[in-house]
Order: structure tokens, then C-alpha cells, then sequence
């Protein structure tokens, strides 16, 4: 049988499974075993040799620690409630302005972000945190939800970022490098989300009240609620910068910093403490299932020849590189809305990365756009993760409201990614500097 | 479900919740040695990886029964009910079987890394030990799977198998 068509086929046995609800790291694997034995003519040995070692050696990969060991970190954050002392900081500092506490939310997200890759515990986390304390205030539910399913999304954009790293390792790029480039992103990010709520205090924000300006020192008073979690990210991002510490070990440092600085504050319970290692196995597992399942898929696809084949048919298009690009964004954009973040970029990076590497595109460079792209899938229809979390813990808020008030937050997320691509340099700045 | 049952789960989930922890306590440990104390821990490297692979094993065995895979859910979403049963059915059906597979194939990994005799970089510790501990879990993963499958053919899924979102997202 052609090449091409075992190919085809390969992913319209993928699709098939994926939407009758087989879990997607187990779909690749099956359409990756059985792609594999019909490009080999059915020698099913073969096929099933790649289920000997490929699930073992990727799940001993010493590399791939600093996965568990992040989302440790930030699970410990999150039992720990740091959050709380994270908005109440940025409030007392944004929140006397007009829309204050809708930038105060987003500047707690921003720092929660810092030390939890996580969006979606991000936006759960505030919906309790944040969400009362606007409504308080006058904000329109719209304006509330809308605000946290943005500022959510700054957990996978601002390292550490889970899907950053499997990005890195799937593409061979350092990890360390990829976390300090998404540093001034993550802050444009954040910087852009206030800006669109001061905007939106401006022109339609009449009913929103905002709290008493805070003294000096009980702005003070305020920092010393936080200055434990920033002195964790200044430490972890500070050794990678330096190159003192690989992203692995970093990954350690910060799960063990964010537990000691948990335990001082007297804030962790055994229960609670257990509770975050059992989350972090089972969320750790579901990843490296796909992960699993897209390396598996991923030898199917080396053997088919088709990222190479792909690469081929569109450079000889001869189309403009930013097209090919801009074509590639919109069709991550479509796919986001219906596939989880992670699994886009499993299943994606290993097609499209050859053509972005013939393209001439910076790999650090196409890894935060990447990631960016597939954020906004967090929060547009129909199946915005982010949406459905908020949903969840604000039972009485409507989805459609959610999904109407994180409308101006795409826009801005846009021109945002738009910033991006006209400025490489916003990206590609800091990681030049590293040693 | 059965109270040994229910104890058999907590067991593997503390089980690999354990085996992160050290994982995670034998990487600091190794940096902190090499730049407080300028040394290194014997076997911290493939140490951690090795045990890496035990909580991922054990983890899919936890995510088995809870059934916290990452899905895509746009279809069974849309569904009535008696589809999004028949969903289930085949999606656990798959990876049950797929589990198998896996088992089978995993086994023979063992018994050849067994009789090749490989040991760790620093202490010798026999890597199919590791193997061995990791096989379990994934034995676990497959009694859960089944088990899971079972309670869903009989209609009594609990929890229902919602979309349970990730924390990596």
C-alpha cells in the first residue's frame, strides 16, 4: 500500500478514536502501532517491539522529571493558599484605581503563574479568591468572569509552563532557554489584559467602585505576604538565567521551596499535603500517556516520511514564510478549540517543526508563539477549558457570559501575538543573554 | 464497591504519591550536595529516572480507575446519555485492551533487561528491579481498568466520567 495513504489513514484511525472518546495518548499509541505494521507489510512484531521499550525509556527519561516536579510545585502553592496574599498585595497597589481590582486580579494571576503552570488552577483558584471581591465592587458578572478566564491563562504562558516544556523536549530545545524567553511575554501578557480593563473602566465601567487607596505601609505590609513567592521565582529563574541550575533541577528546587515555604507559614496539613503528591501522579501520568502515545505515533510518522513530505509539498508553494505562518496560527487556533493544549502540541510539533526549522523561524521564537496560540484554545467556544473551570466553581454564572466577557481578552491576545511576530526580539532578547 | 477494592486503590495512589516525593526530594538533594557540600549522591541521576518511571506506572494505574485521562469530549459532550454509555464502553474497552498490549509487551522487556544483567551507574542496582516495581503498577493498571470497565457495563460509574480537566493546562 502508498506511503500517503497508510499516512491518511493512520490519522483518520486517530481522529476516529480521539472523537469516540478514547483517551487521546492511547489513540496515538493504537494508531501509531497499527500505521506502523502496515508500512511494514503487517509484521506486527515489529510493530508491537515499539511497545517494549518506547513507554519504559520515555518514562525514565531523567529530563522529563522536571515535569511531575512543576506541577508539584504548583499544586503546593495552590493547597498552600499563597494566592490569597498574592491578590491582596496587588490590590492594595492597583486596587484604589478605576478597574483596579480586575488589574489587581490579573496581577495576582500573573504572580500565582509564576510558580504554578497551570491555567487551569489558575482560573479555579481565582474564581474563589477574586471573583466575590469584584462582584462586591460592582463588576458586572460578564466583566468578572471574563477577567479570571484571561488572567488564567498566564498559568501555561508565564514559566513554568508545562506545555513550554514538552515543546522543548519534543524539538530538542533547552528548556531553561524557552522558560527565560517566555518572560517578557508572559509580562506583555498581563500588561496587555490591564490595559484592556482600564479600557473597559473608561468607556463602560459606571457601577465599578473601587477600594480605599492603601497607605504606604500597608502597602509594605502587604509585600511581606509575598515576598516568599517572589524570592522562589527570582531564585528558580535566576539559577537557570545563570546557568546554575538545568530546568530539571530547578524544577526540584521549586517544588521543595514552594513545600519549606508552606510549611513555615504553617499552612500545610498532612491530608493536604498527600492530596497534592496524589493530583500531581495522576495529572503527571495522563501527560506522559500522551507523550507515550506521540512518540509512538511519532515513529509511524518518521516512516511514512510525512513531516518531510509536508515540508517539501509547501515550501515548493513558494508562498511568503509569514503566510505559511499565519496559515499555520489560524489552523492551531481551529484545532484549539477542540483539542486539549497538550495534546495539539504532541500531536503538531513533531509535523510542523521541520517546515518551521526550513522556514528559517527561530525555534525558541516559534515555541512561545505555539504556545500562545494554543492558550487561546483555554478560553474560546467551544470547549474553553478555562470557561468550563470557572463554570464549574461559579455555578450561578451562565457559560455564554463567560465566554461573552473573555471576548475583549482574545482581541487583546491577538494583537498581542501580533506584537509577537512583528518583534522577534521581545522573544529572542533574553535567552541571548544567557550564560 | 468492594472495601478491599477501595483499599487497593489508596494503596497505589499513596504508593506512587510516596515514590514522587522521594523522586523529587533525590533531585534536590543532589543539588543542594553538589553546590553546598561539592559532592554528588550515588545513583541520584538513575535513581530519580528510574523511580520516575514507578510513579508514572502506578499514576496510570490511578488514572485508570478514576478515569483521568486527557479526552477529547466535543462528541460525548453533545451526546444523550444512552451514547455517552456507549462511548464509554468502547473508550474503555480500547484501553483496556490497549493495556494489554502493553502488559504483554512490557513483561518481556523485564525478563530481557532481567537476564541482561543491567545495572546503575554508581551502586549496580539491578535496572529490571526498577522494571519490576514499575511493572506492577501497570499489572494495577490493568485489574483497574478492567474493573472500571465492568462498573460502567453495569451502569454504576462513580464518579460519572466528566471531563476532569488536567493541572498541566
Amino acid at each position: 500500500m502508498d506511503r500517503d495513504l497508510i499516512a491518511a489513514l493512520g490519522f483518520g484511525l486517530l481522529f476516529t478514536l480521539m472523537l469516540l472518546r478514547v483517551p487521546i495518548g492511547f489513540a496515538m499509541g493504537i494508531s501509531g502501532v497499527v500505521g506502523f505494521a502496515a508500512v511494514t507489510g503487517f509484521n506486527w512484531d515489529v510493530a508491537l517491539n515499539l511497545l517494549s521499550s518506547s513507554p519504559i525509556s520515555t518514562a525514565t527519561k531523567h529530563s522529563l522529571a522536571l515535569i511531575p516536579m512543576f506541577i508539584l510545585m504548583g499544586a503546593f502553592a495552590t493547597a498552600s493558599g499563597m494566592s490569597r496574599e498574592l491578590f491582596g498585595f496587588a490590590s492594595a497597589w492597583l486596587g484604589h484605581r478605576k478597574g483596579g481590582v480586575g488589574m489587581a486580579t490579573i496581577g495576582a494571576c500573573a504572580g500565582f503563574a509564576a510558580i504554578c503552570g497551570s491555567s487551569v488552577a489558575t482560573a479555579a483558584t481565582f474564581s474563589k479568591v477574586a471573583f466575590p471581591e469584584m462582584r462586591r465592587l460592582g463588576y458586572s458578572e460578564r466583566l468578572s468572569s471574563g477577567v479570571i478566564a484571561a488572567g488564567g491563562t498566564l498559568g501555561i504562558i508565564i514559566p513554568p509552563s508545562v506545555p513550554l516544556a514538552l515543546y522543548g523536549i519534543l524539538t530538542e530545545q533547552n528548556v531553561g532557554e524557552l522558560f527565560i524567553a517566555a518572560i517578557i511575554p508572559g509580562i506583555l501578557a498581563a500588561a496587555m489584559y490591564i490595559l484592556t480593563i482600564r479600557l473597559i473602566a473608561a468607556f463602560s465601567g459606571g457601577d465599578m467602585r473601587t477600594v480605599e487607596k492603601a497607605s504606604w505601609g500597608e502597602r509594605l505590609a502587604a509585600l511581606r505576604g509575598v515576598w516568599a513567592i517572589l524570592l522562589l521565582f527570582v531564585f528558580i529563574f535566576g539559577g537557570i538565567y545563570g546557568g546554575i541550575f538545568t530546568a530539571t533541577e530547578a524544577a526540584a528546587m521549586g517544588a521543595m521551596g514552594a513545600l519549606i515555604i508552606a510549611l513555615f507559614r504553617r499552612r500545610m496539613s498532612w491530608d493536604s499535603f498527600m492530596e497534592a503528591l496524589r493530583e500531581t501522579v495522576r495529572t503527571t501520568a495522563a501527560i506522559f500517556t500522551i507523550l507515550i502515545g506521540a512518540l509512538i505515533f511519532g515513529y509511524f510518522l518518521a516512516i511514512t516520511q510525512v513531516p518531510q513530505n509536508l515540508t517539501n509539498a509547501i515550501m515548493e508553494t513558494g508562498l511568503n514564510r509569514y503566510a505559511i505562518l499565519a496559515i499555520l496560527l489560524v489552523f492551531f487556533l481551529l484545532l484549539g478549540c477542540v483539542l486539549d493544549p497538550i495534546a495539539m502540541i504532541l500531536l503538531t510539533v513533531p509535523i510542523v517543526f521541520p517546515l518551521i526549522l526550513a522556514l528559517e523561524f527561530d525555534p525558541i521564537w516559534f515555541g512561545i508563539i505555539m504556545v500562545m496560540t494554543v492558550e487561546l484554545g483555554l478560553i474560546t467556544p467551544p470547549v474553553g477549558m478555562n470557561v468550563f473551570v470557572i463554570k464549574s466553581v461559579l455555578r450561578t454564572v451562565g457559560l455564554t457570559t463567560i465566554f461573552i466577557g473573555v471576548a475583549p481578552f482574545i482581541f487583546s491576545d491577538v494583537v498581542r501575538l501580533a506584537i509577537l511576530v512583528v518583534f522577534p526580539d521581545l522573544v529572542t532578547f533574553l535567552p541571548s543573554q544567557m550564560e | 464497591m468492594p472495601r478491599a477494592f477501595q483499599r487497593a486503590v489508596a494503596a497505589v495512589e499513596t504508593t506512587a504519591a510516596t515514590v514522587l516525593f522521594i523522586v523529587t526530594v533525590l533531585s534536590f538533594s543532589a543539588v543542594v550536595a553538589r553546590y553546598v557540600f561539592n559532592t554528588g549522591i550515588p545513583d541520584a541521576f538513575d535513581g530519580a529516572r528510574y523511580l520516575l518511571g514507578v510513579v508514572i506506572f502506578w499514576g496510570l494505574a490511578s488514572a485508570c480507575h478514576r478515569g483521568d485521562h486527557i479526552t477529547m469530549d466535543a462528541v460525548w459532550a453533545l451526546s444523550p446519555t444512552p451514547v455517552k454509555w456507549l462511548l464509554d464502553i468502547f473508550a474503555n474497552a480500547v484501553v483496556t485492551l490497549g493495556l494489554a498490549f502493553l502488559l504483554w509487551k512490557f513483561t518481556e522487556k523485564v525478563i530481557d533487561t532481567w537476564n541482561a544483567n543491567h545495572g546503575t551507574i554508581d551502586l549496580d542496582l539491578p535496572v529490571a528491579g526498577f522494571y519490576a516495581l514499575a511493572w506492577l503498577g501497570l499489572l494495577a493498571a490493568q485489574v483497574f481498568a478492567v474493573a472500571r470497565l465492568l462498573r460502567i457495563l453495569r451502569g454504576r460509574d462513580h464518579p460519572p466520567a466528566e471531563p476532569t480537566p488536567p493541572l498541566s493546562d
